[in-house]
This record gives structure tokens, sequence and C-alpha cells, in this order.
């Protein structure tokens, strides 16, 4: 029987494990939070997490673009869309540089992991720079993280080195780019029209 | 009938009370085609819960004879439940293509309609009728219940206006034949 | 909170249930309801209507012979009269068939309609919607008639005919009442059971014309289904053959009259046991032959689309339909005749109602037990309905026809 995993012994595993690991502030809500160094901790992360902490369940991998701030021309119609009056605000305008919007060209991505014996929850914070964005799979240790891995490929532009089929899973064939990217560029498709 | 009065239109006239007949055909033949209207078990988005709603018990469709079939040979209608992103138009029009004539669509909702709230993003369709042709829309984000019924006995309203002969007839499909549209725009 | 406090209603009156009251000072009782008076003068009306028409009619058969007689009187030869009578009766059989289905379909609307409080079809025809079956055929004959490119034409025109042919031949010994029947069989048990599995091949056959990876399934499951509950369909009513000694549907009838004590009715299903195990098992078995839920998988549409009639429309899909609702009141009729007595009547004294009334009106109650059974269980798995079939019916049916061998030895009738 092990010992029930907690988050002070998670956390303190992860750091001693995984060098230059700190904790990350502010973390995602309440929750342990982890900011990695490099993308060569993550297997070791995933592996330690999954095989002696129990936190079998991979429960989503996304990521952040923070690239900015955005220029809404082009991507927002900004006709009213009441023609009845014109008191409505107009399209929503990005913040500007600061401590809340920290612009700068990386992706920031976050896997959350799951130990549903204990109720622990753990998060896992990495940077990769925008331009070669490349990080390792974890598709060899949870099989969750297939699917999820190719949704972040497609609408993110992330590389997952090893996973077995990196290939678009959301958006159509046509699409080119990846449209969660900050500067994508929308090429008018055929459903576009006028 | 309708194939001989649209290949051959003369024929009614000679006829000795061949336009009564005819008028009175149309009536029989609208009244059945009015009260089985079927449609294809299909659902996209948010708006298909409101419709599986409408045939649930409070709401009941099948008073109006509105029953759903799971394959589209068997289905009159194409109900566009939800949102149609760019990837699913394809399947749509597919669908469409695989019912037998007479075929009516009803665009359910604001994202059917017109893209709705995702008119500006790069993979929603804006608007259903841009790939397939539409009888009725409905507005609503999503429609409740009621509305679809409405949508519905307009649609009813809709093919008692059909005639066999070509000319009178209500829908797009009745006065275009929606088997010559050229639909493939992917 | 802040409202004023409703006032204290004094409860008096029927209780309808642990929360409500009949409400006693608009209506006395539920007769005082003119609602209610009217349904139940309806409900009379109906039911003595029937008695009427039965009454009036007396025994269709022997009307039957009435006409027969007429027809051989106009000098017509003799070959031309056996002819014009064979086609009266074919015609008189595909009628009932076609009835069926117009009535049926839009009997199982409203049953499961009013199982999941809904009301049914309500508009089409004005009351209660009675001409929705109607208007369905209209439309569904007006509908445009498609074939896949992939299919292979000819079997896809030809699948449906070879569905329901089977099921016309079926009924002819088939008794609508006592002597009442196309034609009258020796052999008549044996004869339905042969040509009712006959209809398989027909769904194969559509199943693989329709060059559709869901049609194929539904139509191998199909015919592995069918197949399967024919073995326990006719082994559940070899006791029914034992008691009666015949496999003559008229004598099997006959054999049932009477009543044991003056009022129970020497009905096969009040045989102890044996005979209600033997209407279980066939009841079961009928069910998973007509392809109804809960055995529907060969068409189930959360797997299969529609399974074997997924690439038919209009006219071909109904003739599918019609198949099915043919196959479900040959299977109420046999059950009426095999179990429920035929053409009896439940109790001494009510002999001067006509024997085809008793007749439709078991069939009918065991239609309904058929709709029931289809709104109320869900659908099994393959492996469920084939493990069933092998390992439990099959078994007991062979059981079942032991014991029926023990009460007749013992009983020492034969």
């Amino acid at each position: 029987m092990k010992t029930p995993a907690t988050r002070e012994a998670a956390a303190a595993a992860l750091l001693e494990r995984c060098s230059d690991a700190r904790l990350a502030e502010p973390g995602v809500k309440n929750y342990l939070t982890v900011r990695l160094a490099s993308p060569k901790d993550l297997l070791a992360a995933a592996r330690l997490l999954k095989g002696e902490l129990g936190f079998g369940y991979l429960e989503m991998i996304t990521a952040v673009d923070w690239l900015g701030p955005m220029k809404l021309e082009g991507l927002v119609s900004s006709r009213n869309p009441n023609p009845f009056t014109d008191k409505l605000p107009g399209p929503p305008v990005p913040p500007a540089a600061g401590a809340g919007a920290p612009y700068r060209p990386v992706l920031d991505l976050l896997w959350s992991f799951g130990n549903l014996r204990d109720g622990v929850k753990v998060f896992l914070r990495l940077e990769v720079p925008r331009d070669h964005p490349e990080v390792p799979s974890l598709a060899g240790e949870f099989a969750a993280a297939d699917w999820q891995e190719r949704e972040v490929y497609d609408l993110l532009g992330v590389r997952f080195a090893g996973h077995p089929n990196l290939t678009k899973i959301l958006t159509p064939d046509f699409i080119n780019g990846h449209p969660l990217r900050k500067d994508y560029a929308h090429e008018k498709d055929s459903y576009d029209g006028d | 009938m309708g194939i001989i009065l649209d290949k051959a239109p003369m024929i009614a006239r000679p006829i000795p009370g061949g336009q009564v007949l005819l008028t009175t055909a149309d009536y029989f033949i609208d009244l059945g085609r009015k009260y089985s209207v079927w449609p294809l078990t299909f659902g996209l988005a948010c708006c298909a819960i409101e419709m599986m709603v409408a045939y649930a018990g409070r709401f009941d469709f099948d008073r109006l004879g509105v029953i759903p079939r799971p394959s589209p040979r068997q289905a009159d209608l194409l109900l566009i439940a939800g949102t149609v992103t760019k990837k699913m138009a394809g399947p749509i029009q597919e669908i469409y293509h695989q019912m037998p004539e007479p075929r009516f669509v009803i665009s359910m909702g604001s994202c059917a309609n017109c893209g709705g709230p995702y008119f500006d993003s790069y993979s929603v369709v804006k608007g259903v009728d841009r790939i397939i042709p539409v009888d009725v829309y409905i507005p609503g984000c999503p429609p409740r219940p009621e509305a679809l019924i409405y949508g519905v006995l307009e649609l009813q309203k809709k093919i008692t206006r059909m005639k066999l002969a070509k000319g009178g007839g209500a829908t797009h499909q009745q006065e275009k034949g929606s088997r010559d549209l050229a639909g493939s725009n992917a | 909170m802040n409202g004023p406090a409703a006032p204290a209603v004094k409860r008096t009156g029927i209780m309808l249930s642990a929360t409500r009251y009949w409400p006693t000072e608009i209506w006395k009782s539920p007769w005082s309801l003119p609602r209610y008076r009217a349904g139940a003068a309806w409900l009379a009306g109906i039911l003595l209507g029937i008695c009427a028409v039965g009454a009036a009619a007396g025994e269709l058969s022997a009307w039957g012979g009435r006409l027969l007689a007429l027809l051989e009187s106009t000098g017509l030869p003799a070959y031309a009269t056996a002819w014009i009578w064979l086609l009266f009766k074919l015609a008189c059989v595909i009628g009932v068939i076609v009835a069926n289905g117009l009535w049926a379909v839009w009997w199982e609307r409203k049953i499961s309609a009013h199982m999941q409080s809904r009301f049914g079809p309500m508009y089409a025809g004005g009351f209660h919607g009675w001409a929705q079956t109607i208007f369905d055929t209209i439309k569904l004959l007006l509908k445009e008639d498609v074939t896949p490119a992939a299919a292979d034409r000819v079997m896809h025109a030809l699948a449906p005919v070879i569905a329901i042919a089977p099921c016309v031949m079926a009924f002819a010994p088939v008794l609508f009442g006592t002597d009442l029947a196309a034609a009258n069989l020796d052999i008549g048990v044996l004869y339905v059971f042969a040509f009712a599995g006959v209809s398989v091949i027909g769904v194969v056959m559509a199943g693989w014309a329709s060059g559709n990876k869901y049609s194929l399934l539904g139509g191998l499951r199909a015919a592995a289904q069918i197949v399967s509950y024919e073995l326990p369909r006719g082994f559940s009513v070899v006791p029914v053959l034992m008691f009666a000694g015949s496999l003559d549907l008229a004598v099997i009838d006959r054999a049932q009259a009477g009543y044991w004590l003056g009022f129970l009715p020497r009905w096969f299903i009040f045989y102890p046991v044996v005979g209600q195990l033997s209407f279980l098992f066939f009841l079961i078995a009928s069910v998973a032959e007509t392809n109804r839920t809960p055995f529907d998988i060969p068409e189930a549409e959360s797997e299969l689309v529609a399974g074997f009639h997924t690439e038919f429309s209009g006219m071909k899909w109904s003739l599918f339909f019609l198949t099915e609702y043919g196959y479900v009141l040959l299977s109420s009729f046999l059950l009426a005749v095999f179990f429920l007595g035929g053409g009896a009547a439940p109790l001494p004294g009510l002999g001067f109602i006509p024997s085809w009334i008793w007749m439709t009106g078991k069939a009918m109650l065991m239609m309904f037990v058929f709709l029931w059974f289809r709104w109320t269980f869900p659908r099994l798995r393959v492996d469920q309905l084939m493990d069933f079939n092998w390992k439990f019916l099959l078994p007991w049916c062979f059981a079942n026809i032991g014991l029926a061998g023990l009460i007749l030895y013992l009983l020492g009738t034969r």
C-alpha cells in the first residue's frame, strides 16, 4: 500500500527530480503548479508522476501563445451588430503590455495530471520559443496524450517529438497554419465567400 | 406523375377536367406530405438539445406526424440544428444529396442561419444556406422548442403550396430542381 | 416569504394521490365531468358497435361458403371458378396485410406516445390522427426512389419483393376465426413456419445488394438471428401439437373448445406449467423472429444507421415495414390459435359473439403485447442475443417437450 500522495510530497519529488524546476507563481488557481526549466525534464517528470506518485490520469494538455498585443483589424468585424443603436461598445481592446499581460514570443504549455485515488491535481508548465516549439511527446506514457497533443499541434503548432501520428485533428485539411497562434492569417477558402 | 408533367406539361390540358383532377391530386398529395415530414436524426450543436426536447413529452413533434428516421434515404427534412463548421460542411452536403426528393431543409438557430456568434471564426460556415438550399429559417440562440414547432408549421404551409406541375412550386427545390444544383464548392 | 400566507384549504372529497385531491367543489365525482361521460360513451359505443357488427355478420366463413356457391351457380367452368376463388382469397389476405400495416403503425405510434406521456399523431385527419398512416403512405408513394450507385440494381429492387412475398404466402392457412382461413392445410403449422423463414433471404439480399457496410452488417445479423430463433420457435409449439395431435390449425383451434369445471376454458395456455412455458417461449421467439425490440439488432439505430434497409427509400422501404408488421400480425394470430383458444369464447355464455371477433380481439391483444415489449425493453447485444437463444431458450424448449410428454403419459389420454 502506497502512502497517499499529497501536494507537498509531489512538489518535493518534482523539484528534486527536475533540475531548475520551480513552483510557478501564480499557479493555476490554488493547485500545485510546477514550471519546468527545459523540455528535457518533461518525460522524467511525467514518469515520476505516473509511476511513483500515482498520477495516472492526464486530464489535458493546452498552451497559450503570448505574442502580443494583438491588432484586431481584420479579425473581428467592426460593424455594429445592432443597426438600431450606436451606443454599443465596439470590438474589445486587448490589454496593454504589463504585469497582467507579459507579452513575449513564447508558447506556454500546460499539462494537468490527476491522482484520482487521493484527489490531488498537479499542473506542469513549460515555455518553448515560438519559432521552434518542440517538446517530447507523452503518448508513450499516457494514451490520452495522443489526441490532446494532436489538438495542440493542430491549433498552436507545437511539435511533439516521438508522437506516433502527429497530424491535424480538428481543422479541415484546407486550412493552412495553426489558427490559435496570434499571428495566424486566415486565407479565404470556398466557404468564406464575400 | 410529377415526372410526366415535367417532361410534357401539355398533356393535362386536352384531357377534360384535367386541371381539376390535378388540383384535387395536388390537394391530397400535399396533405400527405404535410403531415408526414420525417426529419433525419441529426444534431450538430446545442440546438440539437432543443430539438430533442421538441420530440419529447411536453412538446411532442409526433402530434404533427414528425417522427425521426435514422437513415437519410427515408427522411424528408434535414434539420440543421447547430453550428455548421467547415469540416462538417462536406458531410452535410453529402447527406443532403443522399436524401430523396422532395426534401426540405430547416435551418435552426443563429449559427446555422448566418454563423451567429462565430461569424468571424476561421472554422464556421457563415450560414448553412451557403452550401444547401434552405426552406425555413428559425432565429434564436438556441430557438425554444415552440419556435421549432412554429418553423415546422411554416414548412407545412409551404408544402401545401406545392404543385405537381412546375412553375407554381413552393420550395426552392421544386422550382429549381435541387438535383441540378451545383452543390459542391468544397 | 413576504407575501400573504396561503389560506389553509380544507381538503375534502376523493383523494387521487398523496398530494392531489379530486376537486369536489367543482365536480361531485368523475362522472359529473362531461369529458368523462363522453369518453365512456365513446368506449361503450365502440364495444357495442363491434358486438353489433359481429352479431349481424355472424360467421364470416358461412358467408364465404355462400359466395362460393353463388360463384359455382353462374355456370362457369370449374377451373375458372377455382381461379377466381383463389384470386378473391388472395385479395382478401393481401387486404388484411395492408390494412394491418395502416392500423398497426398508427397504433404503435399512439401506444409509444402514451407510454412516454405524449399524445402521438393528433392532427392528421382530424380525430386523433386517424389518417396518419394513410398520409405517410401517400408521401412514401410519391417519394423519389433512390438506388445507390454502389448497389446491385436488380437485387436491390428484388429484395423487398422477396421479403414480402413469403409473408403473404404464410398467411394462407392462418385462421381468422373458426374455419375461416384462405386454405385448409393438414400441415398448416409446418407451412407457416417454413414460409416465415424464407423472408430472411430478402433481408440478406437487401443488405448485400445495397453496397453499404451498415446494410451488410444488418443483413448478416438478421440472418444469424432469424435462423437461430427458428429453432425455439418451432420447438416451443411442439407441446401444443402433442396436446392437439395435429399440425392442422383448424384442429388445434377446435381442440381448445369446452371448459374445465364449467368456467375455465380448455385453452393450451391454461395447461399447468407446460402451457405457460410454451406460451412464453413462443412469444419471445416470435418477437425475435419479427426483428422487433428488444431483438432488433438487424436495424439497431445506434449502431447500424437503419440496418438492412439503410439504402431503401420510398415504397421499397415501406414494403419492408409492411413485412415486419405482417409478421407481427401473423405471430399474433398464431399465438391466439395455439394458446388462447382461437375463436373460442373465454367464458361460457359468450358464444353468441362470432368467432372471428374473438380471434381478432385475441390477436390484437397479443399485438399490443408486441408493441408493449418494444417500448419497454432495451435492446440486447448480439452476443447476449445468441447466448439467450442457444444456452437458455432452446434447452428449456426441449425440457418443456419432455414435460408435456410426461403429462400426456400420466393422463393416459394418448
